[in-house]
């Protein structure tokens, strides 16, 4: 039985560095390259030992594929092509493609510049990576060879996110990134087709969360930040240049505008207009309400919305703040984090999730005093806010896209381990089909049961269809194909009886049975045969029996034929023989052992 | 298979049947039948408003007849030549495959047919797009009410209908049949309800139809999402091929490799304007427009709003820049100018390499964006919404056809001052032809045709590559043009070749031996295979329920108590000779020691006397024949003879 085997190096039971080996049909697809924001050490990339200590990753990898431009999907990507060496392709959408090397340069400059990072990949490392990149359309079936066969779905998750359905032969593989199975202001739902993959391998982070409506959410979100800059205190809200920023960007432009509030908006200087630019650029990425409206009206041009400077950071009264990254593990966020965190009338809104070992991941478990540098403590005096507002399904969303798609077999990554569990049990319930959840390093195997592609020759079909259609419709009536299956050259082909003997060069040996029996009758010939068939007929309802001549009976035109004979010198009694071939077997002794019961 | 050509080589359409589908390939308006009629002026005192009569000929259409520079126009609303096939039934069309913006144009007239069931399928460029040129046309036509039609005995019909062209009368009809089915346009309800039937497909997406063949859409090059198609069932490929361009332009360019290994290979679509090479026609153009400007005068552009024009803003703004000439405005008029503009800076995936690498920077694709912001290049919805018209200028504005739109009102105004410049950039309509109303005409008239479709030479190279089976094109391009009767490279050269004329059917012989199927695992593992021979040929009887949801095969395990008892075929056959000696050895093992042998010319006959059988062997047949037993002589004979033959 085939097989399909996929080993996490980053993302089993975990969330951060997803990287996940995959093996279909002899082929092998990474998929997803990440980085781990909570690690400073070794183990902030993906363990490539794992397929280096056999054989080089060019001679290992068929073709990587990103889902999307997170870090944790696409951090470690230079590091592995360049740093590792790498020289295959490497797929992701265009807006991907497009955004990725910044956030990728973004990322390079905190690492080296601010922590000091020595062993790390440079600016032009992060080029010649992207050179590597095949962009691909939504949609494309796109081939990496002969055989290994991907197509990217939309996932909603952030501008340019995919899911990818992955296609060796008969056997498939969806992977799903992160995505979301709810539109928002500014993108769509995720969406697939019913691919009904052999595996779905899909994210949990919210695997247990079922959370209220989004309304609600922004509902609440809005309040608490108008709450707080009308008792004059300072919103920061840390975020990823690209994705949340921009829907809470939207949401409070809108609302700023409705309420007529002139406190002012910041946004962290220098990605905001490019990244909004790319907003623009790919606006067919985004929903249906933003692409139709785009011409009169950009949602992308906001009017409240100003570029931030580090001087502002002391201003006095209230502000708003978006600043990047997201789980305040470094750069400006943590700056301005640092500055704000001691008053009680500030407030921190964390849009999204935060991975372990981030000072966001601490403050949002409530840890009053915080660790910024080794020996630097803040005290934690403003109000924690969490609103979760990353763009991953939740776990009716899951459920949905199980629903959706129809997979065979369920893998959860990209989430915690103890709620895996649960969705496991639910999936388990719910669909009756096997969910796995490997662990770093784990390789789970999943068994298939692919259909085995094989001809028909045309005529045997034909025949078959012409039959059929003869037939009154009837829906319990089952559809019969009779042939021999040859496999030549691994090909199979089904043909029927007579070519298969011409093809093999082997002709059919028939074999013809007559046995004769002798009855005690009396009378003529035609009585006798008269009485034959009247015998088989009410034996043998569903089945034509004919008279051709006054000493034979047909039985399913000649199929069986039984012949009344005279024996010489003797009227009391007749000699009956019967004759079938070896196909119709069954039909031809049942025939015979009923002509037995004559005699006695 | 049966291809039904319904268009002509520049306005595609055609209908394919095959595998029991019926698959229309674009669905082309045939425009060139406006060029009959009169001008719908925009103004009131335009001389097209009080034209004279033209008075010999049936006074019943006197009154819409005008005769301007011995020229007969018809004076009533257009008609547009719509794809017409009577042997087919609008309800038998299964899909309409859309390949670009301008192949779309007479897609209302069919979906709006209440019997029309089919899925229509086109990129999303193509609908967009398609969209403004729909609706500009609706627009441009609407704007100037015309009487809808002269009564004709009693019966409502434009009169254009009854110009019969044999009579000899100074109107031309078009060039063909193809404008039999004359329809006036539709409503701009009918133009969304349409586009709500397409289903939207990107480059190189497969989609099924109804399991029966897979259509794909891949990039031909020619304009946003231009595609052309390809066909695939099991075993068999048609490729349809239409408008392709290998130049580079700002479109994604031509995928060729998918289109190799084609059973039939479908090619039209070839540039209109053969005789002028789209290069050296930009030149031209440029010079025209500065030589205008030096003089202090206006250029026109008759245009389309989305396509050549995106080129041109780029290339003619470069070459005034670079010649001194950066502060004479542009202006594009149309009612989508706008969307126009903006809708193309988004189309990152859809457009040449040079264009998407800017939008990784990220940079607007396209220079006009700026030029816009610059105030460079103004946008209006129409004439009269331009505050001030700064001369001298550069104007871009529709229709092409010079029959409609704002461009008449300025031909009537410009036309007078002979430092005016008008410059064709379309090749579909005859230049002379569309400004013959307007004459006498003192500005200067330049044709500076660009049509970026394949050339001969492009066609000929393309197919020589291809290496199709069978390549079916328009008569028209397989023997030099009628006006250049001399020029034996404008013709396409392939050995074989089925020729399209307009109204045309062509029936096409594709062989196919074997239909594919899966089987499923369950049956595939009780299946007992017999290896036949050392080359590892392996057979088997096979019954199979075959199952045929979404029109594929799939052969899975039967269940035999469905099965009408005495009708279940056999499982196993038997295969081979028997050998004389093997069998008798046999026959003695199993105790049959009365067994006697004979031999015959082409076999033997085995005489058991203890159990009163005979067995008749020949070489492909055996017959066993017993008397007086039970059947149990005859089973036992049975299974050793089977023993001594091959059997699967």
């Amino acid at each position: 039985m085939p097989e399909i085997k996929l080993t996490p190096l980053g993302a089993g039971q975990d969330v951060g560095r997803s990287c996940l080996l995959l093996s279909i049909g002899g082929k092998n697809v990474m998929l997803d390259c990440g980085m781990h924001m909570g690690f400073n050490d070794e183990r902030k990339f993906p363990d490539f030992s794992f397929i280096t200590n056999n054989m080089s990753l060019d001679e290992y990898l068929d073709c990587v594929i990103i889902s999307h431009f997170h870090l944790d999907h696409c951090g470690a990507l230079p590091f592995m092509t360049e740093m590792i060496g790498y020289k295959g392709p490497i797929y992701m959408t265009h807006p991907t493609k497009a955004i990725c090397p910044i956030l990728l340069e973004d990322m390079r400059k905190v690492m080296v510049e601010r922590k000091g990072e020595t062993n790390f990949f440079t600016s032009q490392m992060i080029k010649d990576c992207m050179k590597k990149v095949v962009p691909v359309n939504l949609h494309q079936t796109l081939m990496v060879d002969d055989e290994l066969e991907i197509k990217a779905y939309y996932a909603g998750h952030v501008l340019g996110a995919a899911m990818i359905r992955i296609r060796v032969g008969q056997e498939s593989v969806v992977y799903t990134g992160d995505y979301n199975m709810t539109p928002d202001r500014h993108l769509g739902a995720a969406w697939i087709d019913r691919c009904r993959p052999d595996l779905l391998i899909t994210e949990s982070t919210y695997a247990t969360t079922i959370r209220d409506s989004k309304r609600c959410r922004e509902r609440d979100f809005l309040k608490k930040v108008h709450d707080c800059v009308d008792r004059g205190g300072k919103v920061l809200i840390p975020v990823f240049a690209l994705g949340r920023a921009q829907e809470l960007c939207i949401l409070l432009e809108t609302y700023w505008e409705r309420m007529n509030l002139k406190v002012p908006i910041y946004f962290a200087a220098g990605l905001t207009e490019r990244a909004t630019n790319y907003y623009k650029m790919f606006i067919t990425w985004t929903n249906q309400k933003i692409k139709k409206t785009f011409v009169q009206r950009n949602m992308f041009d906001f009017n409240h919305i100003k570029a931030f400077d580090k001087q502002y950071i002391d201003n006095p009264g209230a502000m708003v703040v978006f600043a990047t990254p997201g789980m305040l593990h470094a750069g400006l966020s943590l700056q301005i984090f640092k500055r704000w965190a001691p008053n009680e009338n500030n407030m921190v809104i964390m849009p999204g999730y935060c991975v372990s070992g981030t000072v966001g991941q601490k403050i949002l478990s409530g840890h009053k005093k915080v660790e910024l540098e080794t020996g630097q403590f803040v005290e934690v005096k403003m109000s924690v806010q969490y609103m979760s507002f990353s763009a991953h399904a939740d776990a009716k969303g899951i459920m949905q896209l199980i629903h959706y798609c129809q997979p065979k077999n369920v893998l959860l990554v990209h989430g915690e381990g103890a709620k895996m569990e649960f969705l496991k049990q639910k999936i388990n319930q719910e669909f009756k089909i096997d969910c796995f959840m490997p662990a770093n390093g784990e390789t789970c195997t999943i068994t298939t049961k692919p259909d085995i592609p094989v001809e028909i020759s045309l005529p045997l079909v034909k025949k078959e269809e012409a039959e059929y259609d003869l037939q009154p419709p009837d829906p319990k009536r089952q559809r019969l194909l009779h042939g021999v299956m040859i496999m030549k050259d691994n090909k199979l082909k089904i043909v029927d009886v007579q070519s298969a003997a011409k093809e093999l060069d082997l002709p059919r040996h028939i074999m013809q049975f007559t046995e004769t029996v002798n009855v005690r009758e009396l009378g003529t010939l035609s009585r006798v045969t008269d009485k034959i068939a009247n015998l088989l007929k009410a034996r043998l309802p569903d089945v034509s029996v004919e008279l051709p001549a006054e000493n034979e009976v047909s039985v399913d035109n000649s199929r069986v034929i039984v012949k009344v004979g005279q024996i010489p010198k003797n009227d009391t009694a007749k000699e009956v023989s019967v004759t079938w071939s070896i196909d119709d077997d069954e039909l031809g002794a049942f025939v015979f052992a009923l002509m037995g019961t004559l005699s006695k | 298979m049966k291809y039904y050509n319904l268009g002509t080589c520049s306005k595609p359409c055609g209908i394919l049947k095959w595998r029991g589908l019926t698959i229309m390939l674009d669905c082309s308006l045939d425009i060139s039948t406006v060029l009959n009629y009169l001008p719908l002026p925009l103004a009131g005192n335009s001389k097209f408003t009080s034209a004279p009569h033209f008075q010999n000929y049936k006074s019943s259409a006197e009154g819409e007849l005008c005769e301007l520079n011995n020229v007969i126009l018809v004076d009533s609303t257009p008609l547009f030549g719509v794809p017409y096939e009577s042997s087919i039934d609008i309800s038998e069309i299964d899909v309409i495959l859309v390949s670009n913006s301008s192949s779309i144009l007479a897609l209302p007239f069919f979906t709006e047919n209440p019997d029309f069931h089919g899925t229509v399928y086109a990129t999303e460029p193509t609908v967009n797009v398609g969209r403004f040129f729909m609706e500009e046309l609706v627009e441009f036509v609407q704007a100037v009410p015309k009487p809808k039609a002269a009564k004709s005995a009693g019966k409502w019909e434009n009169v254009f209908k009854q110009l019969d062209p044999s009579l000899n009368f100074p109107c031309k009809i078009g060039d063909s049949c193809f404008n039999r089915n004359l329809k006036e346009i539709y409503s701009k309800k009918a133009i969304s309800d349409a586009l709500l039937r397409v289903r939207i497909v990107g480059f190189n997406e497969n989609t099924d139809i109804f399991g029966k063949v897979e259509a794909t859409a891949v990039s031909s090059g020619f304009s946003l999402g231009s595609c052309n198609w390809i066909l695939k069932s099991e075993s068999q490929k048609v490729v349809y091929v239409t408008s392709s361009s290998t130049l580079t332009t700002h479109p994604s360019p031509m995928e060729q490799s998918s289109l190799k290994d084609a059973n039939i290979f479908i090619l039209t679509g070839l540039t209109r304007a053969a005789l002028h090479n789209p290069d050296a026609m930009m030149g031209e153009i440029c010079m025209a427009v500065v030589h205008t400007l030096r003089n202090g005068g206006n250029v026109l552009f008759p245009c389309y709003p989305s396509g050549i024009i995106y080129d041109l803003f780029e290339c003619l703004t470069n070459h005034l820049e670079a010649h001194g000439y950066g502060t004479y405005p542009f202006y594009f008029i149309s009612p989508h100018a706008e969307t126009s503009l903006a809708y193309s800076n988004i189309l990152a995936e859809w457009l040449s390499n040079n264009k998407q690498r800017k939008v990784y920077l990220p940079e607007d694709p396209f220079p006009h964006a700026q030029l816009v912001k610059d105030g460079r290049l103004r946008h209006c919805k129409a004439l009269n919404g331009i505050p001030e018209l700064r001369q001298p200028c550069v104007l871009f504005g529709g229709h092409p056809s010079l029959r409609f739109g704002d461009i008449t009102h300025l031909l009537e105004t410009w036309g007078s001052n002979a430092n005016n410049s008008i410059i064709f950039t379309e090749a579909e309509f005859p230049y002379l032809e569309c400004l013959a109303p307007f004459q006498p005409l003192a500005m200067k008239a330049f044709y500076c045709p660009i049509d970026t479709s394949l050339n001969f030479h492009q066609a000929n190279k393309l197919i020589k590559d291809l290496k199709p089976d069978m390549l079916i094109t328009h008569e028209e391009y397989l023997a030099s043009p009628r006006a250049f009767p001399h020029r034996v490279d404008l013709v396409l050269d392939y050995p074989a070749v089925q020729k399209l004329s307009t109204g045309s059917v062509i029936n096409l012989k594709l062989k196919r031996s074997v239909a594919t199927a899966v089987m499923d695992p369950i049956l595939a593992s009780e299946v007992e295979p017999v290896v036949r021979d050392e080359s590892g040929t392996i057979a088997s009887t096979i019954t199979a329920t075959l199952d045929t949801t979404n029109n594929k095969y799939k052969l899975v395990k039967p269940s035999m108590d469905l099965c009408d008892p005495w009708k279940c075929p056999p499982s196993k056959y038997a295969w081979g000779s028997l050998d004389s000696s093997i069998v008798m050895q046999k026959l003695l093992q199993e105790g049959f020691t009365q067994a006697k042998i004979q031999h015959n010319a082409t076999g033997f006959i085995i005489t058991i006397p203890s159990d009163n059988a005979t067995v008749t062997v020949e070489p492909n047949s055996t017959h066993i024949v017993c008397t007086g037993g039970d059947g149990a002589a005859r089973l036992k004979l049975r299974r050793i003879l089977i023993s001594c033959l091959t059997e699967f």
